[in-house]
């Protein structure tokens, strides 16, 4: 059987799965009758805990992750202060052992989530993983113990928690699958530093999958599969090595440029949109950051982000990718992903309602301490700004207008920024593509949104299933757009794309012949790419553009395309 | 007793890992290291009260220190917090 959720990060695998049960901790809340020995259980687990933490640490574990959590965990569980909270419980208020732990932490739990910020939240997870850990010592269940597992196994759970990451044998873990699960957790930043695949969202799934039996995961796609047969085994078996041996063929690409092979060169830069990317985007050696998504920084807390925490984490970029493109767009918010603290009231049709730049324009104050902390980090690298959702020329010169005021502010300070600072606009919305030729007037470079451009053009919601079929990226007025907006380009700007399309074998095909200058992905997609790119010519693509154009129909243009890039890139295609 | 103001130039804030960096910075030393950040005194040397100290990337605070190696520990932990290198995730 299949399943479906959401891949949160990429790769295939195969493994028995280890599946991890939450039955209720039965217990009674006893008034603790010897406050000594609740103490003393206490400490004991905590002691022993500790000891497993050490376990990890002192392992030296290649993972560099796991062991600073363990280090964390263990600071936490090994603070004096917590411990005498604790007795103090049981000491003062007769609670039981378990009680009183359950009690303290709690507290902490809490306090952390009332902080209101995602990260703190985030953090209250992990305290709510370590006190189960505790409390089932204290009450002597017996945990499986997945530490010296010898085979490839897949962790799978209602909700993985960090502890039961640090319980297992790392050497041997091949993905991950829960039904809750969040991209800021641990257990994804460490999933995706050891590179695991791992896959959230499907549901029941700890009730679905049972112990021990083989699951097949792929964490592109986003699905895993259980009864598994002897022949599909194999052939999965054959997928992996073939997937894996690709993987590696494309570390080849690292140090090297995108290019045709007729020399033409492209630049291949990486979407982010969460403050700890930059370490991927560094090693994945991008050229730059094409897109730089800044709703992070906004969503999931209780009140605006600081001038000082922007600009901190957009000279962290500038500062770390030196001479390399940092575009930052501006907040992109709407009814949809609406931050708490941003009151826009509900409307019939977010997507064509109040919001990015439209609602900027309005909210002067917001936007304007956005402005000031890339302005001010634009010192530190090559940082440019791009503003999203513009529909009409008008509002870029307003959009510069606040832009112009704001840099006022900063020279009446003496706060330096780079005068130059390029400003391109996101090219997601048909009137601007149409009129992409008197656009790049008003502007530096254009990046073109595809997911949004294909949208607005074809007039479909791709959330709608009774109308998704309509949502062709290949149908040729979508192509004629991004043509007519790259053929605008003049005096030395240039066009990127961002946007699933830009990872498609076969709109790279159409990309690389339309002369598009940069393309900017997913880190994960950023080698393949290069790849990509490295197997075609562009002379050759351009006469196929020259045809496609001619052809009436999404479907004949993709199924032409289809038949190219298998001859194009023959195995690569399976990446 | 000794003091300097600095601001957090760490990607998270003093989250989780960063803040157990920090309080295993802190233990080394014998003085008292107390953080004050918006009107709120943190024992630096004590997890909790940094993870609940809810202390952001871009916030400022003031580092102080008390005791005998009060000026190495200053030091220390100013750069630390503050991270003029910035490539520390």
């Amino acid at each position: 059987m299949k399943y479906i959720g959401v891949g949160i990060s990429g790769g295939k695998a195969l493994g028995r799965a280890i599946v991890f049960g939450h039955e209720k901790i039965a217990r009674s809340n006893n008034k603790a009758i010897k406050p000594e020995a609740e103490i003393k259980k206490v400490s004991f687990a905590i002691t022993a805990l500790i000891g497993e933490y050490n376990t990890i640490i002192d392992k030296g574990i290649e993972n560099s992750e796991i062991v600073s959590l363990a280090e964390a965990y263990k600071m936490m569980i090994s603070s004096p202060s917590l411990c005498e909270e604790i007795k103090d419980l049981i000491k003062g208020k007769k609670y039981d052992a378990v009680s009183a732990v359950e009690q303290v932490f709690n507290s902490k739990e809490k306090e952390l989530s009332l902080l209101g910020t995602a990260y703190a939240r985030e953090r209250a997870v992990d305290i709510n993983s370590i006190k189960k850990t505790i409390i089932r010592k204290m009450l002597g269940i017996k945990d499986d113990d997945w530490s010296n597992i010898d085979y490839d196994f897949i962790l799978v759970s209602k909700e993985v928690t960090p502890s039961m990451l640090l319980s297992v044998n790392h050497k041997h873990i091949k993905g991950i699958v829960s039904e809750v699960g969040s991209k800021t957790s641990h257990v994804t930043i460490i999933a995706k530093s050891i590179g695991i695949p791992v896959v959230f969202n499907v549901e029941e799934v700890h009730r679905i999958i049972k112990n021990n039996e083989i699951l097949y995961i792929d964490g592109s796609e986003g699905i895993i599969i259980n009864d598994i047969d002897s022949e599909s085994l194999k052939t999965f078996k054959e997928e992996i090595e073939k997937y894996d041996a690709l993987c590696s063929n494309l570390k080849e690409m690292l140090e090297k440029q995108a290019k045709t092979k007729d020399h033409k060169n492209y630049e291949v830069a990486a979407n982010v949109g969460e403050a700890t990317d930059l370490e991927r985007v560094i090693n994945i050696n991008a050229d730059g950051v094409g897109l730089f998504r800044t709703e992070f920084l906004y969503l999931n807390r209780d009140n605006p982000p600081s001038e000082e925490m922007q600009f901190n984490i957009c000279r962290s970029f500038a500062t770390a990718l030196a001479d390399k493109k940092v575009i930052i767009r501006t907040i992109d918010i709407g009814r949809d992903k609406k931050a708490p603290f941003i009151d826009i009231p509900p409307e019939s049709n977010p997507f064509l309602g109040y919001r990015a730049i439209r609602y900027c324009l309005d909210n002067r104050d917001i936007f304007k301490t956005q402005l000031r902390a890339i302005l001010r980090a634009s010192k530190y690298g090559n940082v440019m700004i791009m503003y999203p959702l513009i529909s009409s020329i008008d509002e870029v010169r307003n959009a510069n207008a606040i832009l112009r005021e704001v840099m006022a502010e900063l020279d009446e300070e003496a706060i330096f920024y780079n005068k130059e600072i390029k400003i391109g606009i996101m090219v997601e919305v048909p009137s601007v593509a149409v009129m992409a030729d008197l656009f790049i007037d008003e502007v530096d470079f254009f990046s073109i949104g595809t997911n949004d451009l294909v949208q607005y053009t074809m007039a479909v919601d791709r959330t709608n299933s009774k109308v998704k079929e309509l949502y062709d990226p290949f149908n040729p007025a979508v192509i004629r757009l991004i043509k007519k907006t790259i053929d605008s380009k003049k005096d030395g700007k240039f066009v990127g794309l961002c946007g699933e399309m830009a990872a498609d074998p076969r709109y790279i095909i159409i990309l690389v012949g339309l002369g598009l200058d940069e393309f900017s992905v997913n880190v994960n997609s950023v080698l393949k790419v290069k790849k990509y790119i490295s197997l075609l010519n562009y002379e050759e693509c351009k006469r196929i553009v020259d045809h496609i154009l001619t052809l009436k129909t999404g479907v004949k243009v993709e199924s032409y395309l289809d038949s190219y890039a298998k001859e194009a890139f023959n195995k690569y295609l399976d990446l | 007793m000794v003091k300097r103001d600095v601001v957090v130039n760490l990607i998270t804030g003093l989250h989780a890992r960063p803040a157990a960096n920090l309080v295993k910075m802190a233990n080394k030393f014998v003085c008292d290291v107390t953080l004050l950040h918006n009107k709120n005194e943190i024992n630096a040397k004590d997890i909790w009260e940094v993870l609940n100290g809810g202390i952001e990337n871009g916030d400022g605070l003031t580092v102080q220190c008390n005791g005998k190696d009060e000026l190495m520990a200053l030091d220390e932990i100013c750069s630390y917090i503050s991270n003029e290198e910035v490539t520390q995730l």
